[in-house]
């Protein structure tokens, strides 16, 4: 284990990826303890706040450190304020993700035959249909909450590309000696189940739901930029908010706006990979082996 | 081989059926009310209850469904709650996402592998830029790369277009679509006519191959462009071209990066193996070992992600459509979704799933021709 996490520091994609990781769980936290403290809520409000004494949108200025939009609203606010919404989604589909591949996979490639079969055409079906486009058609007709759009887009990924993932791993574990081995010391399948096929299948589950916060995150980002969730509060709105700005009242592009909360979503979901490029380096010893 | 291909296409015909079924009931269950909900606005409740009645909307879920297949089966696309057939828009709209995917997906696959060599060969300064750009690129936000490339080239594109072909083309006389479909054909055609001619020729020659990734790709550029120059339609390719670059740009830019990012550590991951370090060794040169050798090796685990990513590619696609206003099959379906028309939304889905399910079993012939393991029993 020791081992596992000084190899895990010293790749540097993956140490740069958690670091980014902390630096928004802080941001995550540090919003509302400004927003008691320092910031006064009739001009850093993310929704409602705003500034008299500067024409929006304002460029940086130390008052407002990174500008305001094109309402008048303090960026840096709105963007510290995103990142909740944006964990919330990220966890919750990840953890979903990450529970339903690993049991389907798992099942798929203990029980093989009809049970496999069944399970394998399913996620071949799931795998149809790319889970962003369906979470966008179901927020197009319901207001989503962050947790169902998280619960959703896990349902769908986990069902489809994680569970086929998982269960071509599964395959491999089982063709394994030591599986053998436990059956024979007298193991009952239960017991092969959950004591020796899930926990090796686990570093690559981990892997895979750090992937599918990329895919969560961007299309919770495109569901709002249509304004199709129910958290205004978020990047993808801060963006819609900017293009629709100068596009329909040919304001100025609120270019700090844009950019930050862009480079914000970027951030968050490069961070996910980074962390999951690392930890592949790490698990893979052909790569380790450099 | 033919009896694997066979499995994997009854497999996939499965698949779509239960795929269909899938979003049928999803559909039904997670979107609130029906084709006569906002009916209610302007009618009595028994009178909306007699329009549910008289359109079947009553009968339980699994009975519409079979309702649906059995039309589907029977009379394919068209149909629309707006009682008019979008049998032909929705064509129009896969011809033009067809061209936006087929060739952006070209592009991305040829940069993004090649890059992807070098990334994984080179570590240190070249290697490490290399991978740091691709992640961004890969987890861009798309509305807001769309937005840029219409800020900063939206107009200039469209000046351009005036410049050239301004005078010769009138989209009054042609349709915008048909020579979009003209264009798809020609440029499938014209990839298998060339790369089927290339490799008689170099089995003629005793070569291994004749021209490289780059040499192929502009044979068959000139071959479509000689041909449409033939018949007459060069002017409004080129319109086309010329409006199609920001879509196929973006969604170059955003699917590259997958390819980049897989081909550096497949190639990362051969470059130990025992035959690199002979070659290396006989003194084969070394951008040679880089691409013949080990490249060749280490495109496997590209060609395997390619078919696992393909949605993932797909709503890319579909979000950098609506992000840029290309009428395709994106933009048809979220207006469909918006207006509540379901069965436009269930066509473009089936829509979705067929596209998929085609492109993997091109991308799993061409992984079965390379890796004869894939298909053939160990």
């Amino acid at each position: 284990m020791g081992r596992t996490l000084r190899a895990i520091l010293g790749s540097p994609t993956a140490v740069v990826g958690f670091a980014l990781i902390i630096l928004f769980g802080l941001a995550a936290i540090a919003h509302p303890i400004l927003m008691k403290t320092v910031w006064p809520s009739k001009v850093y409000d993310p929704l409602t706040g705003y500034d008299f004494s500067a024409l929006p949108p304002a460029p940086p200025s130390s008052a407002h450190l990174l500008g305001t939009d094109s309402l008048g609203r303090d960026v840096l606010s709105m963007i510290l304020a995103a990142t909740r919404p944006a964990w919330v989604v990220a966890l919750v589909a990840a953890t979903t993700t990450g529970i339903l591949a690993t049991l389907i996979g798992a099942i798929g490639a203990f029980f093989r035959g009809w049970v496999d079969g069944v399970l394998s055409h399913v996620s071949d079906a799931f795998l149809l249909l790319p889970a962003p486009i369906f979470v966008l058609i179901i927020s197009e007709a319901v207001e989503l909450s962050p947790w169902k759009f998280g619960l959703i887009f896990g349902l769908i990924n986990g069902l489809g590309a994680g569970a086929i993932v998982l269960r071509a791993q599964g395959l491999k574990v089982m063709a394994e000696p030591f599986i053998e081995a436990a059956r024979v010391s007298g193991g009952g399948g239960f017991h092969v189940l959950t004591k020796h096929l899930i926990p090796q299948l686990l570093p690559l589950t981990v892997l895979y739901m750090m992937l599918s916060v990329v895919g969560a995150i961007v299309a919770h980002g495109f569901a709002a930029f249509f304004g199709q969730t129910e958290s205004l509060i978020s990047w993808g709105a801060i963006v819609f908010f900017g293009v629709t700005a100068y596009r329909s009242f040919g304001a100025a592009v609120p270019w700090t706006a844009l950019i930050a909360a862009s480079a914000a979503l970027s951030l968050f979901a490069g961070a996910f990979y980074l962390v999951s490029s690392g930890l592949q380096e790490v698990l893979d010893p052909r790569l380790r082996a450099r | 081989m033919g009896k694997y291909l066979l499995r994997r296409t009854v497999s996939g015909v499965v698949a779509l059926v239960v795929f269909t079924a899938v979003m049928f009931f999803l559909v039904d269950v997670l979107i609130p009310g029906d084709y006569f909900t906002p009916f209610r606005l302007g009618m009595r409740a028994e009178e909306v209850d007699a329009l549910r009645v008289q359109y079947g909307l009553d009968r339980p879920i699994y009975i519409r469904y079979v309702f649906w297949l059995k039309n589907f089966v029977f009379h394919g696309f068209g149909q629309s709650t707006t009682g008019f057939n979008s049998r032909a828009p929705l064509m129009d709209a896969l011809s033009a996402t067809l061209l936006v995917f087929v060739v952006g997906l070209g592009l991305a696959y040829l940069f993004g592998s090649w890059l992807g060599r070098i990334a994984g060969w080179k570590r240190g300064g070249v290697g490490r830029s290399l991978t740091f750009v691709s992640i961004i690129t890969y987890t861009i936000f798309p509305p807001f790369l769309g937005f840029l490339m219409l800020y900063f080239l939206g107009s200039k594109t469209a000046d351009l277009r005036q410049q050239l072909v301004g005078a010769s083309v009138d989209w009054q006389v042609v349709s915008e679509t048909s020579v979009m479909a003209r264009m798809n054909l020609t440029i499938i055609f014209a990839t298998a006519g060339v790369l089927v001619v290339l490799a008689l020729a170099a089995r003629a020659f005793g070569k291994r191959r004749l021209l490289s990734p780059l040499g192929k790709v502009i044979a068959i550029a000139a071959v479509s462009f000689g041909w449409w120059a033939y018949k007459g339609i060069l002017p409004y390719t080129i319109d086309v071209w010329l409006q199609a670059a920001i879509p196929i740009v973006a969604f170059g830019i955003l699917s590259y990066g997958d390819f980049l990012l897989v081909m550096r550590t497949s190639i990362s991951g051969v470059m130990n193996d025992d035959y690199v370090a002979t070659a290396i060794a006989k003194g084969v040169p070394n951008r040679v070992v880089r691409d013949r050798h080990a490249g060749r090796n280490a495109i496997f685990p590209v060609l395997g992600r390619l078919i696992v990513s393909i949605p993932y590619l797909l709503s890319g696609l579909v979000i950098i459509e609506q992000s840029v206003g290309w009428g395709g099959i994106g933009t048809t379906l979220f207006a469909a979704v918006t207006s509540q028309d379901l069965p436009v939304v269930m066509d473009v889905l089936l829509l979705i799933g067929i596209f998929t399910l085609v492109v993997r079993l091109v991308f799993e012939v061409a992984q079965a021709a390379l890796d004869p393991r894939v298909w053939k029993p160990a």
